[in-house]
């Protein structure tokens, strides 16, 4: 029953908030990681209490919601979303037809076995660990995970990826609820959903015509998210074995989503509102883990590459490679400090 | 060496990195042909050719020897293969396979059985990694067990726990009021008694009980939990007042006694 309230909270904070505060799930978790990115490295420097850091995370989301979705349209776009989406669901799951319906039962059974079960992976002593310490002792990044001790100084480049801060916040805002829990039973299937929502987005590029080729299109993603234990290297593997480390879900949502956003920027002249989305974005891929400061600009890169060879808009193709200039600030910092 | 020599032995580094990524090789053939089959078929199609230049360009990215060696330099060439995370070969075979149908027909059953046969010989179900556990935080049940077991026995005080790598790793992903001489491979490891400790706890039940005494007399452990503890063990670690008061699957739970 107590287990039963606290993953209220956790599905309001998880999943209604990105649904509300981003134009899909995908890119609001990335709306949500990059406004953590932004508070939390400079709070670990300047030992800030954990229950701060919430507070802070709170009213930078209140904000965010009024400036994007109350102000341009006094709500309106927000309340039509909360109105339409069952009617839209039903058209959604008629226009898919069986093809649709077994993709997500497919989908469903990969969200129960991540839910119920568990893959052991010794850097949980990090990842979900320093959460733990942290919600223990209302501090963010100041004990460390393996001891209980005071950190003799900070983790490098874990301190520029906090994602077990996003996690210890989430575990705090969701009444104090055990981050191991929240990270093995609750995120797995909420991240999960983001992969999907990712993969329906390159659904939607290569077939906007067609909702049944869509589904097809789904349905296959998932058969080869179900089959991609072939080695425990792979992006797939890698987010359906770890996605609650952050580097499993850069894996398989966001190097995808920035290949998303970069190509409709680059190929598809996207508005130019689109720069700012992949900014948020490559921020977010900061926060999830180092090899996102590394591999964001790497796959931004990969596409401006290929626009370059598709003689696409230089300007364009500029602006994107500014886009990562956090992951630039980053490493600079990374390379000063240690 | 010359900037060529030093490019081919970069390269060749690279080439091995793609081999271990794609394991026996299998996993590696849907996504090739699904590339040929949209170069071949489907070009014209604007998406398809933009994501097969997409592909391309991450592969040609991990394969330069330039960016190669200064993403070493940056992350290690250890994880080097993370590189090949930017190539998008989930959508690009799901593309290609849904175009494949397109053309011979999406009621065309033996073809939905080859595509889906395809994609489960050259896999291996995600589930085969996944184990289940009775506790709610989702750690090893032994880890649980012990840590409830002290918990049980030590009234709330606060205490050190010592054991093996596996143990040591989850313990305060548990309950972190635990504390721990050493994390996981040792790691924040403060004292000399704490890495001998680590090392006698790692060979047991084959360690050299006489040292592991030694250390754990220097050290202020609470309890110790000991792999596969033999007799001689318990009465090595008798002798400074450690005697087990339980048992968490192979590992006895010894804890010292005040004297």
């Amino acid at each position: 029953m107590i287990m039963g309230l606290k993953v209220l909270p956790a599905v309001f904070w998880l999943l209604f908030v990105p649904l509300m505060i981003g134009r899909d799930l995908a890119e609001g978790y990335a709306l949500l990681f990059a406004v953590t990115e932004i508070l939390a490295v400079p709070m670990i420097f300047a030992g800030a209490p954990l229950h701060l850091l919430a507070i802070v995370y709170v009213a930078a989301i209140l904000v965010l919601f009024v400036i994007l979705r109350v102000v341009p349209d006094r709500g309106a776009a927000v309340r039509a979303r909360i109105k339409e989406c069952p009617q839209r669901t039903v058209k959604w799951l008629k226009e898919g037809s069986w093809v649709l319906w077994i993709a997500l039962f497919v989908i469903a059974y990969q969200m129960v076995v991540m839910s119920t079960m568990v893959h052991i992976d010794a850097d949980d002593s990090f990842y979900v660990g320093q959460a733990v310490t942290d919600l223990a002792t209302n501090s963010v990044y100041r004990f460390e995970p393996y001891t209980g001790n005071l950190y003799p100084y900070l983790p490098g480049r874990y301190t520029l990826s906090p994602f077990p801060a996003f996690l210890s916040m989430s575990a705090l805002l969701c009444g104090k609820i055990h981050p191991a829990i929240l990270a093995h039973m609750i995120m797995p299937p909420m991240f999960l959903a983001a992969i999907y929502v990712v993969m329906y987005r390159f659904g939607k590029r290569f077939f906007p015509d067609s909702a049944k080729d869509r589904a097809w299109f789904l349905l296959i993603c998932a058969a080869l998210f179900q089959f991609s234990a072939w080695t425990i290297y792979n992006a797939g593997n890698f987010a359906m074995i770890r996605i609650w480390q952050g580097k499993g879900f850069l894996a398989g949502a966001f190097l995808p989503l920035l290949l998303d956003q970069s190509m409709t920027l680059l190929f598809n002249d996207g508005k130019k509102s689109g720069f700012a989305v992949l900014a948020v974005t490559v921020t977010a891929c900061c926060l999830l883990s180092s090899m996102g400061i590394a591999l964001a600009p790497l796959c931004v890169g990969s596409v401006m590459l290929a626009a370059l060879a598709g003689r696409k808009k230089l300007v364009r193709i500029l602006g994107a490679g500014l886009c990562c200039l956090p992951c630039a600030i980053l490493g600079a910092l990374f390379v000063l400090l240690w | 060496m010359s900037l060529v020599m030093k490019s081919f032995e970069a390269l060749k580094e690279c080439v091995r990195i793609w081999n271990k990524y794609w394991g026996t090789g299998w996993a590696l053939i849907p996504f090739l042909v699904g590339a040929a089959f949209l170069l071949v078929f489907r070009r014209k199609d604007k998406e398809v050719k933009n994501i097969l230049l997409v592909a391309v360009s991450g592969v040609f990215v991990f394969f330069f020897p330039l960016s190669a060696k200064l993403m070493w330099k940056f992350i290690g060439m250890d994880v080097y293969w993370r590189v090949l995370w930017i190539v998008p070969v989930i959508p690009l075979t799901a593309c290609a396979a849904v175009h494949a149908l397109r053309g011979v027909g999406r009621r065309n059953v033996r073809f939905i059985v080859l595509i889906i046969m395809l994609i489960v010989f050259t896999g291996k179900d995600f589930r085969s990694g996944y184990v289940r556990v009775h506790n709610p935080q989702q750690v090893p049940d032994t880890v649980a067990a012990a840590v409830d077991l002290i918990n049980e026995d030590r009234a709330g005080k606060d205490v050190m726990v010592a054991g093996d790598d596996f143990l040591a790793s989850y313990i305060r992903v548990y309950d972190p009021s635990i504390r721990q001489p050493y994390g996981r491979a040792m790691r924040y490891v403060i004292s000399i008694p704490g890495i001998g400790i680590y090392q006698g706890l790692q060979k047991a039940p084959d360690c050299n009980y006489a040292r592991l005494v030694k250390y754990t007399s220097r050290e202020d452990c609470d309890y110790l939990l000991v792999s596969k503890i033999t007799q001689e063990g318990e009465e090595w670690l008798k002798k400074i007042n450690y005697e087990k008061i339980g048992e968490a699957g192979n590992y006895a739970v010894m804890k010292r006694m005040s004297e």
